[in-house]
């Protein structure tokens, strides 16, 4: 694999197993990857000056949930520009996803190729 | 027939004043006396002058000695206008008939005086007085005479009867002086009818035969022995039938002579002057009736003179002689009697008749022996009745008069009779059906009352009074003032068009103010004529009727309502406000589990929040014996027709609160308890104040369905409101339950897949082998999916424009390993491309589903494949040749959780099919197979290429799965 660096992936999600798997995956595919398991989680990390290509986020989470995430990250202008992807297994994720001004959604599960070529889109 | 002039004159209409042959008054009846004002005692002795107009006096005493000398024929009879002096100095015109008897030598001068101007006066008199026999007789034929055709054989028959003679003829004089026996009457011997007819068919030339000497000579003739009668033409018939005596008399007037009237007696009758000048009179009456037909210009008079008689007739008169021996009747006594005047004569009075007293039947003395002990005139006015002998009794009213000669001794009586029981019976009659009618009208239940033409209220049965009371006027005022405008126009059309009314009306009680519906009818009332004369009325309680008819038609509604929404609260709302004032003037619902109502309705939305308030105030008790809470614990309807003050009491918390419920005016009430399905989950109750209405059982059965149904309208929108919930519930718990699945899933097939990436030679099936799994898992996580969309009717459709021939190529091409698994061919027919709008993650969905139950069901033989395209509708075909679908199971494969295996050797959820139809069909196209048991199945979906209704495509997130 060609190293894409210093291209970044935001993973927003409360399940350990998938950050693992996607960190794992997409590092092996070159990329540099940010986990998160809340919207605060990334919010602190975009705070600190993080600023991925782009990010995957979850919606049902503890703490704060992708749709409150991405109403602050809307209401950011120094956040709008990175495109946020909604991957998601909630069965209304499509019109969470539109209601909250989403760039893109994943559902879950999600085919290997399908994340990839999604990823390679946004940071292309 | 010794008849004394006096007591004939006495019971005269006309005024009579008698003088004898120097001019002074011997007598004066009644009548002259209210003529004249003069008194019996003023007058007789004083000479006729007495009586008349100064200026008269000369000229009368003149041609008063001349008519004594000269006797001078054309005065007789003949009436002349003359004034007369009242006693209170007045003139008055008279009309003077003059007349003379000679009685014994000695003369009497009889004057009948008739007023002119006081005609309606003596019309009334004479009505209620007689004439003589004979006189009578011919003054009553004469009477209603029209014309002498008609009254000249009535006046023979009168006289034939009235003189007890056989024959009658009448000659008819032709302007040449000859004769014509125009008219004949006979009576008795049936023979005497040749001789009327032989009679009749006689021409008398100028002075021939006895008739052309009497018309010649204007003299009566009257011959004793007709056997030796000269110059009698018909003399030999005559003698042949018996025939003894005749009497002959002209029919003269002034002016002219008209006929000769001749009677025939079988007696030998001894001659009697009186008779014939009594004749010779009648024959100047008949002279006179004739003559005044003739004359136009007194035919005015003459009517009027006729219609006077004409009320007499019915009047039968008998006379007596002193010792109450019948000596005359006329043919009307004879009628009511029923005995002939030639039976009766001679008998005494009460062979043929006697006289009862109405009521109590008791005989009573007749007039007659009255007047031969009084020797007064009497009057029996009413309640008598006459027993004839020979005929039906009747009611009667009578009178009598004395006939006494010239010395004052009573030689007779005259009694007058008429028969009243036809008038009395109709009288009764009609009293008896007026009374019959009463009584079956108290007998009704309607209310009866009849109207006068003009419409003012008549009779009124009891019922009526007892509902209306005292009204009076108009009954207009007996209907609610609500229905009263309506009814009052049907009313008045009624009586434009005099067509029966019927109307539906409430009524008010006057007893208690209660109003009731009632069927009005009114149908005019019409005499013989066909004129209307009144109204008869009827109005039938329909109040049992109109609630039933009122509480369906209620209950519909009200039914309608409940169904109409789900909103338990709006909907008892709705009810309650339908409820007044359609059933009640209150209405309030309480429910079990509330302590307050929770609804209370009334017409005024003013009243509302004053109820509303006293119900906070003044809570009701949960544990009374009475009342909304009362119901609710047992369950039973509580009725109160009447509410009494005591009732008010004893619900009352305080002095204040009586006094609030007393103000409502609360009448009578029902609380019915809302039982749905066993339990009561609340109480309805209605009240009736204003509208005074009484509730009854019937009303409690009504008031019970309505709570019944309101009951479950209210549980069927618990239930309703439960399966919601339910429903929210497990399309949570299949959202959670997908996502939860599909989470795992991520990870795992995105491992799998990585790992798929860097292969080695020993993990490499076992990867497929996950991977295929995997994938498995996912799509019945995905299937599960879109069943909780589709039975939650949120499935969401993502179109875009979409190849079918190119998504088949993909699908087939996937399941290309598979189907080598299990050793069978796909084989695709397609056309190049068939571009439609549709949702593409959907059609793979459809293409995979078909494919894999061939795969699954096809035995491993070949699986066609075709897509064509025909008239913009896409045909995807997929067959197999595996076991084929039973009959019975084609119907029911595409239902949820359907197969047509047993799931022991197939697995699977048996969602397929159905899913995929929920698919089709949402898509616009439809699903249908064809097959044969043991022979394959043949799948066959159709899609719309081109539809109208489609959702634009969204801009954002085009399907990316």
């Amino acid at each position: 694999m060609t190293s894409r660096s210093p291209a970044t992936v935001m993973i927003v999600d409360d399940d350990y197993d998938i950050r693992e798997t996607l960190e794992d995956i997409l590092g092996s595919e070159g990329y540099r990857v940010l986990g998160a398991a809340n919207g605060v989680d990334a919010l602190a990390l975009l705070k600190k000056g993080e600023r991925p290509n782009v990010i995957l986020l979850d919606l049902m989470m503890p703490v704060m949930d992708g749709e409150t995430f991405c109403s602050v990250w809307r209401g950011d202008p120094s956040l709008a520009d990175i495109p946020v992807v909604i991957l998601s297994a909630d069965p209304r994720a499509r019109e969470k996803a539109r209601s909250c001004g989403a760039t893109d959604l994943l559902p879950k599960p999600v085919q290997l190729t399908a994340l990839l070529a999604m990823i390679e889109h946004y940071v292309g | 027939m010794p008849l004394d002039f006096r007591a004939v004159l006495e019971v005269l209409a006309d005024a009579a004043i008698v003088s004898d042959a120097s001019g002074r008054i011997t007598f004066l009846n009644a009548a002259a006396h209210t003529l004249l004002g003069w008194s019996k005692d003023q007058l007789i002795g004083r000479p006729l002058t007495t009586i008349m107009p100064e200026r008269m006096r000369a000229a009368h005493e003149q041609g008063f000695a001349r008519f004594i000398a000269t006797r001078e024929p054309r005065i007789l009879g003949k009436p002349i206008r003359v004034p007369a002096l009242h006693h209170d100095g007045r003139e008055i015109d008279i009309e003077l008939t003059l007349s003379i008897v000679d009685q014994d030598g000695q003369l009497t001068i009889i004057g009948v005086l008739r007023d002119l101007r006081e005609r309606i006066e003596l019309e009334q008199k004479l009505f209620s007085q007689r004439l003589i026999a004979a006189q009578y007789a011919v003054a009553t034929v004469l009477a209603d005479a029209v014309g002498t055709a008609e009254a000249i054989p009535r006046v023979l028959r009168a006289l034939t009867e009235a003189l007890d003679w056989e024959v009658g003829v009448y000659w008819n004089a032709n302007p040449d002086g000859s004769l014509d026996a125009k008219f004949g009457h006979w009576r008795g011997d049936p023979r005497n009818e040749a001789f009327a007819r032989t009679s009749q068919r006689i021409h008398l030339q100028r002075g021939e035969g006895w008739p052309g000497r009497v018309h010649e000579s204007g003299q009566a003739m009257f011959g004793t022995e007709l056997d030796r009668a000269e110059g009698y033409v018909r003399r030999e018939l005559a003698v042949a039938l018996g025939l003894k005596s005749v009497l002959l008399f002209p029919v003269i007037c002034s002016s002219h002579r008209h006929g000769v009237l001749e009677f025939l007696s079988a007696h030998a009758e001894e001659r009697d002057e009186q008779l014939v000048r009594l004749m010779t009179g009648v024959g100047f009456t008949i002279g006179q009736f004739m003559e005044r037909l003739e004359i136009e210009t007194s035919l005015r008079e003459s009517r009027e003179w006729l219609q006077t008689l004409l009320k007499s007739i019915g009047d039968a008169v008998i006379a007596t002689d002193q010792h109450g021996a019948i000596r005359f009747m006329n043919p009307i006594a004879e009628q009511i009697t029923g005995w002939t005047a030639a039976e009766a004569i001679a008998r005494p009075l009460d062979q043929v008749l006697r006289i009862i007293d109405e009521e109590t039947h008791a005989t009573m003395e007749s007039p007659v022996e009255t007047v031969i002990r009084e020797r007064r005139i009497v009057h029996l006015a009413n309640h008598t009745m006459l027993v004839p002998t020979r005929a039906p009794q009747r009611v009667i009213e009578d009178s009598g008069a004395p006939i006494l000669d010239r010395s004052g001794k009573l030689i007779g009586v005259v009694m007058c009779f008429r028969d009243v029981s036809e008038k009395k019976r109709i009288e009764r009659r009609e009293r008896e059906a007026e009374r019959r009618a009463a009584m079956i009208a108290d007998l009704v239940p309607e209310l009866v009352w009849t109207l006068s033409a003009e419409g003012g209220l008549e009779f009124r049965n009891q019922r009526w009074q007892d509902y209306a009371g005292k009204i009076e006027g108009d009954w207009l005022k007996l209907v609610h003032p609500a229905d009263r405008a309506r009814v009052s126009a049907a009313w008045k059309r009624t009586r434009e068009i005099s067509i029966p009314l019927t109307e539906e009306a409430r009524l008010c009680r006057a007893t208690d103010g209660e109003i009731l519906w009632h069927l009005l009818r009114i149908v005019p009332i019409k005499d013989a004529e066909d004129r209307r004369v009144g109204w008869a009325a009827s109005a039938t309680e329909i109040e049992r009727q109109k609630r039933e008819e009122e509480g369906s038609r209620f209950l519909d509604e009200a039914t309608a309502l409940l169904s109409a929404s789900l909103d338990y609260e709006k909907t008892l709302r709705a009810l309650a406000t339908l409820s007044v004032p359609r059933i009640a003037d209150w209405c309030s619902i309480t429910l079990a589990d509330q302590k307050r109502p929770l609804i209370i309705a009334h017409v005024d939305p003013e009243k509302v929040r004053w109820a509303q308030e006293l119900s906070e105030k003044y809570p009701p008790e949960q544990t009374a014996k009475t009342g909304a809470h009362h119901v609710i614990r047992t369950g039973k309807s509580e009725l109160y027709s009447e509410i009494p003050d005591s009732l008010l009491s004893a619900a009352a918390k305080n002095a204040e609160h009586l006094e609030l419920m007393r103000k409502v005016g609360l009448r009578s009430g029902m609380i019915v308890p809302m039982n749905a399905g066993g339990r009561t989950i609340g109480a309805i109750t209605f009240i009736s104040a204003e509208s005074r209405r009484t509730y009854r059982l019937t009303d409690v059965a009504l008031a019970e369905q309505l709570a019944e149904r309101a009951a479950h309208a209210v549980d069927n929108a618990r239930l309703y409101a439960e399966a919601q919930h339910a429903v929210r519930v497990r399309d949570e718990f299949l959202a959670i339950a997908s996502h939860e699945l599909r989470t795992p899933l991520t990870p795992l097939q995105l491992q799998v897949q990585a790992l798929q990436k860097s292969p080695n030679e020993r993990s490499s099936a076992r990867l497929e082998t996950i991977s295929r799994q995997v994938a498995r898992l996912e799509e019945l996580v995905n299937n599960l999916v879109d069943i909780s969309h589709i039975t939650a009717h949120s499935l969401r459709l993502e179109y875009s424009t979409v190849d079918l021939a190119e998504v088949l190529r993909e699908v087939v091409a996937k399941f290309q390993m598979q189907a080598a698994r299990s050793s069978s061919t796909i084989k695709v027919t397609s056309i190049a491309s068939a571009t439609g709008w549709f949702d593409r993650a959907r059609v793979q969905q459809i293409i995979a589903n078909l494919l894999s139950n061939a795969i699954k069901f096809g035995s491993g033989g070949a699986i066609d494949v075709t897509l064509t395209v025909e008239q913009d509708i896409a045909r995807l075909s997929v067959r197999d040749d595996g076991i084929g679908i039973a009959d019975e199971a084609r119907a029911r494969i595409f239902e949820r959780f359907e197969r047509a295996v047993s799931s022991q050797h197939y697995g699977g959820f048996g969602l397929g099919l159905w899913l995929t139809r929920e698919l089709v069909e949402a898509q616009g196209g439809a699903i249908h197979v064809e097959s044969e048991l043991g022979k394959g199945s043949s799948f066959t979906v159709a899609l719309p290429l081109k539809r109208a209704e489609l959702p634009a495509p969204s801009s954002l997130l085009e399907v990316k799965r």
